[in-house]
């Protein structure tokens, strides 16, 4: 049930360009950044239980990185981009070696303040990064939307999967292990320092990956995809769209980023709105919006399949 | 000797939870840890097993240095620990549970890992409840089920924290049967209680710490009549 | 002799910053939460007193009336978010706080967007222009602001340490189990106890109010604050985080003043709390007074 599910929306996304044009397209390419980001943040946070404010940092960094290797070092855009994830990758390790022995909320703090130290220093660094106005990117394929969609889709597609193999591996069992109880998966056999490092390593460097995509298709890189509203979007996505499955965060990502260009007409209200959306998915359905949606789904048509014959 | 602990304190920011504790063990042999409350059985096992890092001294294991290694190569050098309030990962199947520990080792593959976990279901007669979710499980079978997660590697020590705390008479001598078959059969094992009819019935030798420190050590017959021990554990006002 | 002025200054910022921040420990030490939203509560207790004061109300008693109601708000988010997961002992109850309270915060922040706008906002302080103590010059908002908010954390002092009520929240943070045993309702002290949180916050944020201008985003930076000097006093500390307070204080004041590029002085400012709470976290997580955990 479920791989025809994600059958049939690959089918979806892959017709997308030709039902979508201009506006609405360059909507569904935002919606494939976010969806990279609400995936690897709930992997991080949902399976392996690590919640971390830092995410949309990565983001920034692959960002930047690759902007500033295209700008400075006249790189070629794919090989910027690559960098660029590799280099959230190493912060990435980073932070997960500087927060070993932390969990929930002090790992939660310090993400947050690393987050908010990159930010303030990007702003006010202004010689180096243009601060708050943002720095100019060249574009991917001149700006070509479509290309730039299937470009995307595949860099999903490809994260997604990578992330996916992981987590139905033995690894990913440790790491399920790790989040219930991680001092009972040490003293099991888990090696829990390799692998805490390998999922911070992994999902910041899937975010680094998606801002480098963001900024060759924006064309502007600036701290405000840095600020903690950018990471309660993320939350509020994977939240809405099920913490514990990489394609229901995706979903929900896909699901809140329409819902904005929607709720357009309530302009200064719309991020209230989805506050309020995910402060109810917390309290009615910790699990997920679309999770339950999904189930109901289910009943309905496992019910409507053994309807008795008239 | 298989577990040589030397000159071992443990403080926790003012608190002394073990001063300068020194004691052995031999192998196949089935000791009981006991002392009353804060006496720092718990800290002892949490330092051998790598949990926590002592702060002097040395643990070795067959003459081979294990202080400050992490948890999971302890494990794998063959120390076995269950927890007082069962570690087990409740979120996932009885079956999972079991397969973890196997299958860090990576000596056995999928399908043999499988099969020992099956095995290790029926010897801790849990076999009914293997698609279960664990923490769907009652206080006891939680107990057994991290036993036979812990054996799933065949150690060669096991260290139990309190593996008989509420548990059911019925299967409380039950499990004492299965700990005195697995010391049969060559196990080192290291028991920490407050059970004490279990602990004079099944161990071998008794270990006694108060306060941090190694009170003494011998026989359950010659702990049991020791006067310090009673004071010990009754506050040193009572005679006997 | 400037910096006598400016140590002042500090003992005078410090204050309030020890009033909101007693909130975020109290509510750590009997809920055993990070309240992500903390800063926001300050805000909406700096709006509170603003509409209030708006509407012609005296101000002393647009203050005080500000009390009963955070007080209210707080019951109510305890009571909506806060206790059902927590009697039910949901599974992944410390992650799930995290959520709901960054959550919360962000819904706030976003909700008193559109509803005040985006501008600063003053509020009447309740004594205008400054006071010369000998040679020290402060204004007379924070000055009266210190000596409120000074009364108010001894009033809640004296509530911690002599009525059975403070002495339930103290019990309930200690031990909730042994608590309920000798008869504290531990789901009531764990109510009071975010509501008397929240109040703190909020009355900060009023007293802040008319000092530092009210705005949405004033929460983030004073949270931040918050949990710089909460983690750096040691969480659940009361001690701890009166004394972090004062620290931070001094040395936000002192900083700034040595620091040799006035241009990017200003910009890093908020960065000097964020790299002492990072730099605490990974070095002395239970900070100066705060119990270590314990494992296993």
């Amino acid at each position: 049930m479920k791989r025809l599910f994600a059958g049939v929306l690959f089918a979806i996304a892959l017709a997308f360009p030709l039902f979508f044009k201009d506006y609405w397209l360059y909507v569904g390419i935002i919606c494939l950044y976010y969806a990279m980001l609400a995936s690897s943040w709930s992997m991080l946070a949902g399976q392996v239980g690590l919640i971390s404010f830092a995410h949309v940092a990565f983001a920034g960094i692959g960002a930047y990185t690759s902007a500033f290797l295209v700008i400075q070092a006249q790189f070629p855009i794919p090989l910027a981009v690559t960098f660029g994830a590799l280099a959230s990758a190493i912060i990435g390790l980073g932070i997960g070696a500087l927060t070993l022995r932390m969990r929930g909320p002090y790992l939660a703090l310090t993400t947050l303040a690393f987050s908010e130290i990159l930010r303030i220093f990007i702003t006010a660094e202004h010689q180096l990064t243009q601060g708050s106005i943002g720095l100019q990117v060249p574009l991917i394929f001149g700006g070509n939307k479509i290309y730039s969609y299937y470009i995307g889709l595949f860099l999903f597609i490809l994260t997604t999967v990578v992330l996916k193999l992981v987590l139905q591996s033995r690894v990913g069992l440790f790491l399920i292990a790790m989040r219930e109880d991680e001092d009972g998966a040490a003293t099991r056999g888990v090696n829990t320092v390799a692998f805490r490092l390998l999922a911070f390593v992994l999902t910041s460097a899937v975010a680094g990956l998606a801002g480098g995509y963001y900024a060759h298709v924006v064309g502007l890189v600036s701290p405000q995809m840095i600020r903690l509203g950018e990471m309660g979007l993320i939350l509020a996505m994977s939240v809405f769209g099920g913490l514990e499955s990489l394609l229901g965060a995706a979903l929900g990502a896909v699901a809140l980023h329409t819902l904005t260009e929607y709720l357009r007409i309530f302009a200064e209200w719309r991020l209230a709105i989805f506050g309020a959306l995910v402060l109810f998915t917390l309290k009615f359905a910790p699990q997920g919006i679309l999770p339950r949606l999904f189930i109901y789904a289910e009943i309905f048509m496992k019910r409507w399949m053994e309807r008795p014959e008239r | 000797m298989i577990l040589d602990i030397n000159r071992v304190t443990k403080n926790f920011g003012g608190l002394q939870a073990l001063s300068d504790v020194s004691v052995s063990f031999a192998r196949g042999e089935f000791a009981g840890l006991v002392g009353p409350n804060g006496s720092g059985k718990t800290t002892l096992l949490n330092c051998i097993s790598g949990l926590y890092r002592s702060d002097t001294g040395s643990i070795r294991l067959k003459d081979k240095s294990i202080t400050g290694l992490p948890p999971h190569r302890i494990y794998r050098l063959g120390i076995g620990r269950t927890f007082q309030i069962s570690k087990v990962f409740n979120r996932l199947t009885v079956i999972d549970n079991l397969r973890i520990p196997a299958l860090t080792e990576g000596k056995l593959n999928r399908q043999e890992v499988r099969k020992r976990s099956l095995e290790i279901l029926k010897q801790i007669k849990l076999d009914h409840l293997t698609q279960s979710t664990a923490e769907n499980l009652s206080g006891g079978q939680r107990k057994l089920l991290e036993l036979g997660m812990v054996l799933m590697t065949d150690p060669q020590i096991l260290l139990l924290d309190e593996p008989f705390g509420g548990v059911h008479p019925e299967l409380k001598s039950e499990l004492e049967e299965y700990l005195c078959l697995l010391n049969r059969n060559g196990k080192t094992i290291i028991l920490v209680s407050h059970e004490m009819p279990s602990v004079f019935k099944i161990c071998q030798r008794l270990v006694v710490l108060d306060h941090g420190m190694l009170l003494t050590e011998g026989s359950p017959e010659s702990v049991r009549a020791d006067e310090r021990v009673i004071s010990a554990y009754l506050g040193g006002c009572y005679e006997t | 002799m400037i910096y006598l002025s400016q140590l002042a200054n500090a003992l005078v910022i410090g204050t309030l910053y020890a009033l909101m921040s007693l909130g975020l420990s109290l509510i750590f030490g009997v809920l055993k939460l990070v309240n992500f939203s903390h800063g926001e509560f300050l805000m909406l207790g700096g709006y509170l007193y603003f509409l209030l004061a708006a509407l012609k109300l005296p101000l002393p008693l647009a203050l005080v009336l500000c009390i009963p109601l955070l007080f209210f708000v707080g019951l109510l988010v305890e009571k909506g978010f806060l206790r059902s997961p927590y009697q039910k002992k949901m599974a992944r109850y410390d992650e799930y706080v995290i959520l709901v309270t960054f959550a919360l915060g962000i819904f706030l922040q976003n909700l008193a967007l559109p509803i005040f706008g985006p501008y600063n906002r003053q509020a009447q302080p309740l004594f205008q222009g400054s006071v010369r103590l000998g040679e020290l010059v402060i204004g007379a908002d924070r000055l009266t602001g210190a000596i409120i908010a000074f009364f108010v954390i001894g009033g809640l002092l004296f509530f911690l340490y002599r009525t059975y009520y403070g002495k339930g929240l103290r019990a309930v943070a200690q031990n909730p189990a042994a608590a309920s045993i000798v008869g504290i309702k531990v789901l009531r002290m764990r109510a009071v106890a975010f509501g008397l949180g929240i109040t703190l916050a909020g009355v900060a944020g009023a007293l802040f109010g008319p000092v530092f201008l009210v705005n949405p985003e004033m929460g983030t930076s004073f949270a931040v604050k918050a949990f710089v000097i909460v983690v750096l006093g040691g969480m659940g500390s009361i001690k701890g985080s009166i004394i972090g307070a004062y620290i931070l204080a001094i040395v936000e004041i002192f900083g700034s003043i040595f620091l040799l590029d006035p241009s990017r002085a200003l910009a890093y400012k908020d960065a000097y709390g964020l790299l002492l709470l990072v730099v605490v976290l990974i070095l002395r997580p239970q900070g100066l007074f705060g119990e270590k955990e314990r494992r296993a």
